[in-house]
């Protein structure tokens, strides 16, 4: 093989596909990165196995061919030359060697056989659906926050992404918390179908989704979901196992709803978590006419903050884990909030004013005898 | 003011707790250890007739009875022993309010402030001995320092029944420091063999050792080491280290090596669930859990990880431990001791519970396993992996 290329070029791709790179892994092959030409194009791959990432930049193809460069050393390179200067990469297919050449000096990797190299998931024909990229980043900001870190379950390290007819539903649950992100259909999906993907993969789409006006197209095969976006092609196994039921958690008939602003309620609980310690951190309201205290007593103090709010129903004492508080009160987008109670020992929900289209579920603390 | 502390060490305290009972054993060669009808585990204590012999404590038993056959084998019966330690503390309580637990057999006392009540230190250490001796009728080996870690070092200079007193750092130097730096407290055969690398031999070498290289390379540990190194020690005897617990842990050496995930998975729920249960009595929930697996070459092994959320659910202990196991060990690696500790606890003041009422469910059955167990013993309801083969539980019942 052997191409030429800027460097600027090639450090966007190599930074794109390094996500998909394992920091640590027993095939020694995977710690590479996968260079192939095709037409006049340089494709560059990473794959942990579980996903990959594959992308492709225009070069200049003197020699087709492929390799596979060991992925820290020649992303950092790619860091450390000049934007406008050119590479020049030629490997030798017998060695597995490569030298790169940039102005007048040049670098010589050993590599692996690109042979050897896990060969990636054909596209399937039929695309599912396709999606304005934003509206997906936006989705994904909240409900990724709920996914469980916990690999005991797998199921709920995942998305569950439900597609019907007219809607599409992203929820993700830690079993601790729930959110709930649905949004209306342009078109309608070629199959209806739920899968569940791996929240791991879907923090790295989530920040390649940058484009404005610019849509991802979504394929799905029996075990496996692309991400195509612009160049950028994400590939990642399903996982397996039936999701739960969602809708029987979530609370259908509320005692107590509360208006309130969101900004206002982050602050105040932000404020309150300073005294919390690992292990303690709820964060405890008291619902009284139309004021919401937020307080907390602990070793080191104690904070009282009084909000102004507007109350329906009971009036009740509830606690919640702060941290899963603000992290659901973080993606709410509107100014104005509804917080509705069902019981001071049943879960509560979060919702945006005047929104429908997504919910947080907060299952309270409980104190014991 | 200078400190002046006591550590009172018990001499063979659990075979000296069964001679207490049974006098005519005194001067016998009495051994615990494991279940000796079953003949298997480990020595835990042996008197010094037999330690004379060669029995150690850690020695399997079956070694023990051959090098001891007419040696007077016990079963470890631990509420003995924790009523032997409560009235030992009772009599060292008896001197004064300052009286640290270090273990079932260890106390400190600080006894600074009492000098003018009971007289010189040396003599107030001898009357704790007489007083132990007895109302007791145990032997202990008494230190005493200008601090903790002193302390404890003198009273390992003379066993069985001795006291020994060191006045001050100085005096400290010239005993302990041309000894082998393994006799430091602290060192253990990891860091003696670090250390020997670093030529050092004697806990001398490790005082006059660069202090900034034995940060760098094992940090707070390491300044503590060389600090211990050289006599200084300024932690408190604090009366109510033990009142609240900081970890609880369970651990079992197999009868036979076990091998393959599932048989091992076995012992570990069985812990998980022993251990569940004393944290749920202690009202406590905890966050991290350590595995610690032994393979037959004794070499351990131990890595821990927390959870998101604070738990006493034997489940959740369980899964955490599986989860250590699955990532750390080989499926085909041997393994003769099973160990899980539960730490970062905390009183359990909140609980979460979780959307799908998996959680409350595990409670509600742990709470009514717990009142069967309070009142009918703790094999009256067991899991049924209890029945199985490589259950550590079975036939208790």
């Amino acid at each position: 093989m052997q191409i030429s290329l800027p460097a600027e070029n090639l450090l966007n791709a190599l930074l794109t596909v390094y996500r998909a790179v394992p920091p640590r892994t027993p095939l020694p092959i995977l710690t590479g990165i996968l260079f192939e030409t095709k037409e006049n194009e340089l494709y560059i791959t990473a794959t942990d196995l579980e996903h990959s990432i594959c992308t492709y930049v225009s070069a200049t193809i003197e020699e087709p061919g492929a390799a596979v460069l060991p992925a820290r050393e020649i992303t950092e390179l790619a860091r450390r030359l000049h934007d406008t200067s050119i590479v020049k990469i030629q490997t030798d297919g017998q060695t597995n060697t490569t030298v790169i050449n940039y102005a007048q000096s040049e670098l010589t990797l050993h590599g692996f056989s690109p042979d050897e190299y896990p060969t990636m998931p054909e596209l399937p024909k039929e695309n599912l659906i396709n999606l304005p990229q934003q509206q997906l980043r936006k989705m994904l900001k909240q409900v990724l926050y709920a996914v469980s870190t916990e690999e005991h379950r797998p199921v709920f390290t995942g998305v569950l992404f439900e597609f019907t007819n007219e809607k599409l539903n992203v929820v993700a649950t830690d079993t601790h918390r729930l959110a709930l992100r649905s949004t209306l259909l342009d078109t309608q999906p070629s199959k209806l179908i739920n899968v569940i993907v791996p929240g791991k993969t879907l923090n790295e789409l989530s920040k390649l989704l940058v484009k404005e006006d610019s849509e991802v197209s979504i394929y799905v095969t029996e075990n496996q979901i692309f991400f195509l976006l612009n160049e950028v092609q994400i590939v990642t196994r399903l996982l397996a196992g039936n999701y739960p039921n969602y809708n029987l958690v979530i609370p259908q008939h509320t005692s107590c709803d509360v208006t309130l602003d969101t900004k206002e309620l982050l602050e105040a609980v932000d404020r309150a978590f300073l005294l919390s310690s690992p292990g303690r951190q709820t964060v405890f309201f008291q619902l009284q006419e139309n004021t919401l205290t937020v307080f907390l007593n602990a070793q080191t103090g104690r904070i009282r903050e009084d909000l102004q709010v507007n109350i329906t129903g009971d009036q009740m004492d509830i606690g919640f884990n702060g941290r899963y508080l603000m992290d659901a009160l973080k993606t709410i987008n509107s100014e104005q909030l509804h917080f509705k109670f069902t019981g001071p020992t049943t879960p509560a929900l979060l919702k945006p004013a005047g929104q429908d289209e997504y919910i947080s579920v907060l299952v309270p603390a409980i104190p014991q005898q | 003011m200078k400190r002046v502390i006591l550590l009172a060490d018990m001499n063979s305290f659990f075979a000296s707790c069964h001679q207490a009972l049974q006098t005519e054993l005194k001067n016998e060669k009495v051994i615990v250890a494991g279940d000796p009808k079953k003949r298997t585990g480990i020595v835990l204590a042996a008197s010094y007739p037999a330690k004379d012999l060669g029995v150690k404590t850690g020695m399997p038993m079956w070694e023990a009875r051959q090098l001891c056959p007419d040696g007077y084998f016990f079963k470890p019966d631990y509420p003995l022993y924790v009523d032997f330690s409560t009235r030992i503390l009772h009599i060292m309580r008896d001197i004064t309010d300052l009286v640290e637990p270090f273990s079932i057999d260890e106390a400190f006392a600080d006894v600074t402030g009492v000098t003018d009540l009971w007289g010189l230190p040396e003599v107030t250490a001898k009357m704790l001995k007489e007083r132990i001796k007895n109302d007791v009728g145990v032997l202990c080996s008494v230190g005493i320092g200008p601090n903790k870690l002193i302390a404890k070092m003198a009273a390992g200079v003379q066993k069985p029944n001795g006291l020994t007193m060191v006045a001050d750092i100085e005096e400290f130097k010239q005993i302990f420091w041309p000894k082998p730096v393994r006799k430091l407290f602290g060192v253990g055969s990891r860091y003696e063999k670090h250390l020997y690398d670093c030529n050092v031999h004697t806990i001398g070498d490790l005082a006059n050792f660069p202090v900034q290289y034995l940060k760098k390379r094992w940090g707070k540990n390491g300044q503590l080491l060389w600090h211990l190194a050289n006599g200084v020690d300024n932690s408190p005897v604090v009366p109510t280290s033990l009142d609240t617990c900081k970890s609880i842990g369970q651990q079992k050496t197999l009868p036979r090596d076990l091998q393959g995930f599932e048989k091992i998975k076995v012992v570990m729920l069985e812990l998980s669930e022993a251990i569940a249960r004393r944290v749920r009595q202690g009202n406590y929930i905890g966050r991290t859990v350590s595995l610690t697996l032994r393979d037959p070459q004794l070499r351990f092994f131990s890595r821990s990880q927390s959870m998101s959320q604070c738990t006493d659910l034997a489940d959740e202990i369980y899964f955490t431990a599986c989860g250590i196991l699955q990532k750390h060990w080989e499926e085909e690696w041997p393994v003769r001791l099973v160990g899980i500790t539960f730490s970062n606890l905390i009183p359990k003041d909140h609980f979460q519970y979780d959307i799908f009422g998996e959680r409350i469910r595990l409670s509600r059955i742990s709470r009514a396993c717990d009142r069967i167990k309070d009142r009918f013993g703790e094999t009256a309801i067991m899991r049924g992996v209890s029945l199985t083969e490589g259950s550590i539980n079975r036939g208790t019942r």
